[in-house]
């Protein structure tokens, strides 16, 4: 369905500095499945999952290539009307922030009614109040009518997260791209939250890219992880494996730095340095300098993605756990 | 409760209440209905000991975020006692201005968003030495005292004339904790201090944290959402739903011996969410609604019975692990 192939992308700084906030990005997304994308504020997560929307202005673009295929078509060609087409109607986005991504001056109704309109000319009243009824629904609100009118402001902060989602996902679309939805939120309600959105995936026809900084909120809803670090694809695989068995060093870092849920007391190790700016990254191994196994090829060169295992890629000379694999 | 000592008791809390009054319109008033009120906190009952931290574990609207504030003197309780090594922490603060300075350079409290809490037009040396000079502290020993510090908190002398917006999420955290820490205060307040950073940056503050309550024998109230954080850097929890306090217990207690219902639900929802445990069944949400009479959580409690309509008793359990629910009261 998504096929991101050696995508990179320059932005552009202030001074007018090249960013190269992502480099050569190569994933498939399958029918039906959930891809989770891990990574720290600054991995550029937020910026892939906007480039593949179209959403990044061209202004701020310096650079741009590999292709974004989209049930055949390129979508980093797409011109703005192009997009406009596509957007909400087949990809929908579900975005971080509610209150700054609602406009408090529309009301519930009129904010999901927006994407119906705008993509159904001259759809009827009637029509548009069912749909506008379902997707509220299906968004988790039991008595929709009760909040039609209210103000993205006299909605509680989780109900604001549901109508997100309800705008994302009102037209069915075939991708839908959820950047954060459940930061937070409380966890009775991100567990609910992510069982609706994952029964949106049900049917097998639809898929989502899933993003956050949290590996056990990706643990539990996507099928397939990427790890980003500075812009970079390190490791790539399933979902549980790869929490379990991480190969790439970072990969093992960060779940070392989660928080553990455990009856012993064990304090998260964490991650010593800071996250390369995005134009002063290391010229080899983007986490050579974090890295406890950085050994001096890793200083050279960039290591390439390359497959370890069953379903399983990773950017790295020396990964972690598998010795005892390679025999 | 145990007699390990009254002299180690830092923070003593008794039937501490705080209400608060929603719907204070006109339009209520010309209905003569009376105004909507949320009980933030509903007589609390809890210590801190020296050299303690407490963690306080609650969702959006337990009244943890109050409590903090409640204690700085940002609100004033409706009721309730509250003492610090023995003195009494709200009559200080309607004792006027130098009563309130006096407590609270022994009380401080770490903020949740490194960005918003820190002035961006001040330099580091500016916010650092701020409580100093509120406190008519700042001499000739301040700059020393700042930068030693700053060290502590992992920061170099260096950063004293640069701006917030030159420093990193946790760098900022760092300042913010070296700010509360320069008064030297005997109890610190930390509300969501981690909750804003990413994992590996929360696991450097978190690491300070514990490294400061070492070497200072720090006391702190730590308050968070995140059962994995505050099971990980507490020596005690207590838990608070709607208001109430619903169970105290040994941090070390917690995901083996939890024994309110609440605790249940939300244990189930944290293994959910970092484990992707399937054990996790329909977690009830609550609804906005005030308080019923009785247990504050007899709305979606699975083991709900007749006697939930009044209000549960405090059971002990073990020494250290008290429970507010009646299903454990003829035990």
């Amino acid at each position: 369905m998504l096929k991101i192939e050696d995508f990179s992308l320059t932005l552009k700084g202030s001074d007018n500095r090249a960013l190269p906030v992502l480099e050569h990005i190569s994933i498939e997304l399958a029918n039906g499945s959930c891809l989770g994308v891990a990574g720290e504020s600054g991995s550029g997560k937020s910026v892939l999952a906007m480039s593949i929307a179209g959403l990044i202005p061209h202004r701020s673009i310096i650079k741009k290539t590999g292709g974004i295929h989209f049930n055949g078509e390129n979508l980093a060609e797409f011109s703005e009307s192009q997009l406009n087409k596509i957007r909400g109607k087949q990809i929908g986005f579900v975005f971080q922030e509610p209150m700054t991504a609602m406009n408090p001056l529309m009301t519930l109704f009129d904010q999901v009614s927006e994407v119906i309109y705008a993509h159904h000319k001259g759809i009827g009243k009637a029509e548009v109040n069912a749909q506008v009824r379902n997707a509220l629904v299906a968004a988790g609100f039991s008595d929709p009518e009760k909040f039609c009118d209210s103000y993205p402001h006299q909605l509680s902060g989780g109900m604001r997260q549901r109508a997100m989602i309800a705008i994302g996902l009102a037209l069915k679309p075939d991708l839908v791209i959820a950047d954060e939805p459940t930061t937070a939120i409380d966890a009775a309600l991100q567990v609910q939250l992510l069982r609706e959105l994952r029964q949106n995936l049900s049917d097998g026809r639809r898929s989502m890219i899933f993003i956050s900084h949290d590996l056990g909120v990706l643990r539990a809803i996507s099928d397939q992880l990427a790890i980003l670090y500075a812009g970079n694809l390190v490791e790539i695989g399933t979902a549980s494996e790869l929490l379990h068995k991480p190969f790439h060093p970072y990969t093992r870092d960060l779940i070392g730095a989660l928080p553990r849920l455990v009856p012993e007391k064990i304090l998260p190790h964490p991650i010593a340095g800071n996250l390369p700016m995005p134009d002063r990254k290391p010229v080899g191994c983007v986490y050579s300098d974090r890295c406890n196994r950085c050994r001096p090829e890793c200083l050279e060169n960039r290591p390439k993605l390359r497959q370890a295992g069953i379903n399983r890629l990773v950017s790295c000379y020396f990964p972690v756990n598998q010795e005892q694999a390679d025999g | 409760m145990a007699e390990t000592g009254k002299n180690n008791i830092l923070l003593e809390v008794q039937g501490l209440s705080k209400k608060f009054i929603i719907d204070n319109s006109l339009i209520s008033w010309f209905k003569k209905e009376p105004p909507e009120q949320i009980q933030a906190l509903d007589k609390l009952n809890f210590r801190v000991e020296r050299g303690e931290t407490l963690g306080v574990l609650g969702e959006s609207g337990s009244g943890k975020s109050t409590l903090a504030r409640v204690l700085m003197g940002i609100y004033k309780a409706d009721s309730g006692e509250a003492k610090l090594g023995g003195s009494d922490i709200f009559q200080a603060y309607s004792d006027g201005q130098m009563a309130r300075l006096q407590m609270l350079r022994r009380l401080q409290m770490i903020f949740q968003d490194p960005y918003g809490s820190l002035d961006p037009r001040m330099t580091v040396r500016q916010i650092v030495a701020e409580p100093l000079k509120i406190h008519g502290l700042y001499g000739s020993e301040s700059e020393q005292l700042m930068v030693k510090t700053l060290a502590e908190v992992g920061l170099s002398a260096d950063c004293l004339e640069r701006y917030p917006a030159e420093f990193s999420g946790g760098q900022r955290q760092r300042i913010g904790i070296c700010r509360a820490m320069v008064l030297n205060p005997e109890l610190i307040i930390a509300d969501e201090a981690v909750s804003a950073l990413d994992v590996s940056v929360q696991a450097q503050i978190l690491e300070l944290l514990c490294h400061l309550r070492s070497e200072r024998r720090l006391s702190m109230i730590f308050i968070s959402h995140d059962v994995a954080v505050v099971r990980q850097i507490s020596d005690r929890i207590i838990l608070l739903y709607r208001g109430n306090l619903v169970e105290e217990l040994p941090a070390d207690c917690l995901l083996r011996d939890a024994a309110h219902p609440y605790t249940a639900d939300l244990l189930a929802s944290a293994r959910f969410l970092r484990e992707g445990a399937e054990a996790a069944g329909e977690v009830p949400q609550a609804k906005k609604e005030a308080n019923p009479d009785g247990c504050c959580y007899q709305r979606v409690c699975k083991k709900v019975h007749e006697r939930c309509r009044e209000r549960p008793p405090v059971v002990e359990l073990h020494p250290g692990h008290q429970v507010w629910c009646w299903m454990h009261h003829s035990k």
